[in-house]
Order: C-alpha cells, then sequence, then structure tokens
C-alpha cells in the first residue's frame, strides 16, 4: 500500500537523521545543525466495532530533513579520568552555518480549503535576508498579500533625498551611490524607493541626511 | 514589500523608482487597483 511504503521512507529518513545525529556527536570536528520534520495523513477504512458503521480517515504523508554544516568546535571526555579535550571551531565556530532557506506548501490537496505550510530559515544571512522575509511573509495559502507594507509619508528630508539624486528630475548616479553606500553601510534592507519616504523610517532619512551628507 | 493608497501616477512613479536606481531590481512588481479607486504597489525581491 502506498502510505505503508511512505510509512517505511519516513521511518528510514528519521533513522538517517539519528545516524548522523549520532556520528556527529562522535566527531569532534563535524557539527551539524540538524533540521527534521514529518507529517502523517493516512488513508484509514475501518468498521467502527461500536457502532458497526464503516468509518474513514484520509491524509498524506511526508518527510523533511536538513542537514546543516558549521565550524562549531567540540569537547569530548576521556574514557579514564574525565578529562576534557576541547577542540576550537574554525572562523566564528557555531555561528558559521551554511545558509538555507526551506519551504513546504501544499494547497487543496484533498478539498479546496486544505493548506499545509512550512517555512525554515537556518543562518544568519538566511534568517535576516529578504528571501526570508517573503517566505516568512505569506499567507496560509502561499499568497504574498501579506507582504511587509511601507505607508508612505513624505518630510523635509524626502524631499531632500530627491533633489540630491534627483536634480531637476535627472537621475544623478554618483549622488545615487553615495546614498546607496550609506544604506549598505548602514545595513538599511528596504529599497530606496521605499525607504525614500516610508513613514517608519523618517529616522533612518534624519540620519543619512546628516551624514552623507545631504544639502 | 507593498505600498497601498497610492494615485495612478504615485504608483507609477514608485515603479519608475524601483527600476531607475542603482539599488537592487524587484524580482517582481505588481499594480492592484483597490476599491478606494488607489491603488497598490507590491514588489518582491530575491
Amino acid at each position: 500500500m502506498e502510505l505503508s511504503s511512505s510509512f517505511r521512507a519516513g521511518v528510514q529518513l528519521a533513522a538517517a537523521a539519528a545516524a548522523l545525529a549520532f556520528a556527529s556527536a562522535c566527531q569532534p570536528r563535524d557539527h551539524y545543525v540538524i533540521a527534521a520534520t514529518g507529517t502523517v495523513i493516512g488513508v484509514d477504512l475501518s468498521i467502527n466495532p461500536a457502532t458497526q458503521t464503516p468509518q474513514g480517515k484520509l491524509g498524506y504523508h511526508r518527510g523533511e530533513l536538513a542537514i546543516v554544516p558549521t565550524n562549531r568546535g567540540s569537547c569530548v571526555v576521556a574514557r579514564d579520568g574525565g578529562q576534557i579535550n576541547c577542540h576550537n571551531g574554525q572562523g566564528s565556530g557555531a555561528k558559521d552555518s551554511a545558509e538555507v532557506l526551506m519551504e513546504l506548501h501544499y494547497n487543496d490537496i484533498f478539498s479546496s480549503k486544505s493548506s499545509i505550510y512550512q517555512r525554515l530559515a537556518v543562518g544568519t544571512n538566511a534568517v535576516t535576508s529578504q528571501g526570508a522575509a517573503h517566505l516568512f511573509s505569506r499567507d496560509v495559502d502561499g499568497r504574498a498579500g501579506s507582504l511587509v507594507v511601507s505607508r508612505a509619508a513624505s518630510d523635509a528630508n524626502s524631499a531632500r533625498i530627491r533633489a540630491f539624486i534627483r536634480p531637476g528630475g535627472k537621475r544623478d548616479a554618483a549622488a545615487e551611490k553615495k546614498v546607496l553606500d550609506w544604506m549598505r553601510a548602514n545595513s538599511v534592507s528596504m529599497p530606496l524607493a521605499f525607504l525614500i519616504d516610508d513613514a517608519d523610517h523618517a529616522a533612518t532619512r534624519e540620519r543619512m541626511v546628516k551624514e552623507i551628507p545631504v544639502p | 514589500m507593498k505600498r497601498p493608497n497610492l494615485t495612478l501616477d504615485e504608483a507609477l512613479q514608485l515603479i519608475r523608482d524601483l527600476y531607475d536606481t542603482a539599488d537592487r531590481r524587484p524580482r517582481s512588481v505588481t499594480i492592484t487597483p483597490e476599491r478606494s479607486g488607489k491603488y497598490t504597489v507590491a514588489a518582491v525581491f530575491d
């Protein structure tokens, strides 16, 4: 039966994850972030022994596994006297891991209202990236309807920045580069087209105007 | 990222700004009319 083979695959996946976790624990240099998930939705047709009426259950199975290596060092306790031997990690240690973004989305599997959604982000850049923001901002149907909303509220600094990068309505590439460089240096991820009059970034524009400086 | 409640001119200007700077280019931009007669611009970035 399809379900039972899927179930076996799930068990094998879990066993593989456990084996890898065990292996990683035994080797001083290999450390991973292991993320494993599983969902079982099955088909079960049977007779209710109490009422002697048929009953059914419907569903599907899936498994998901991410093994993300890190640079974390490790400590191993010696067998004889509890001596602890530590190996320093490389780079920034546990902070260094491969960047992972995962998404699993099913919709309308068995009915028009069914929906399953999962997101996973591992790693500093993955968690803070625009891609992750987009991934996590979508609604249960996978639509981008819940994108981050940027409300417009122009102020004096908006006008100054516009005049700086578009003097006389024409693009000044050098001035624009100064603005974009400042944004990068200050980790401002909002696109300039939104930032320039975003209601929640008045303070950011104030700093930008002072520090570039924008005349 | 999306910006609601724009006039058509404001929406078109925002789209021009999104594409006409050396900033990151959006992967897709959509403009959607609202019931109020205003427009919403939604931009998706990689």
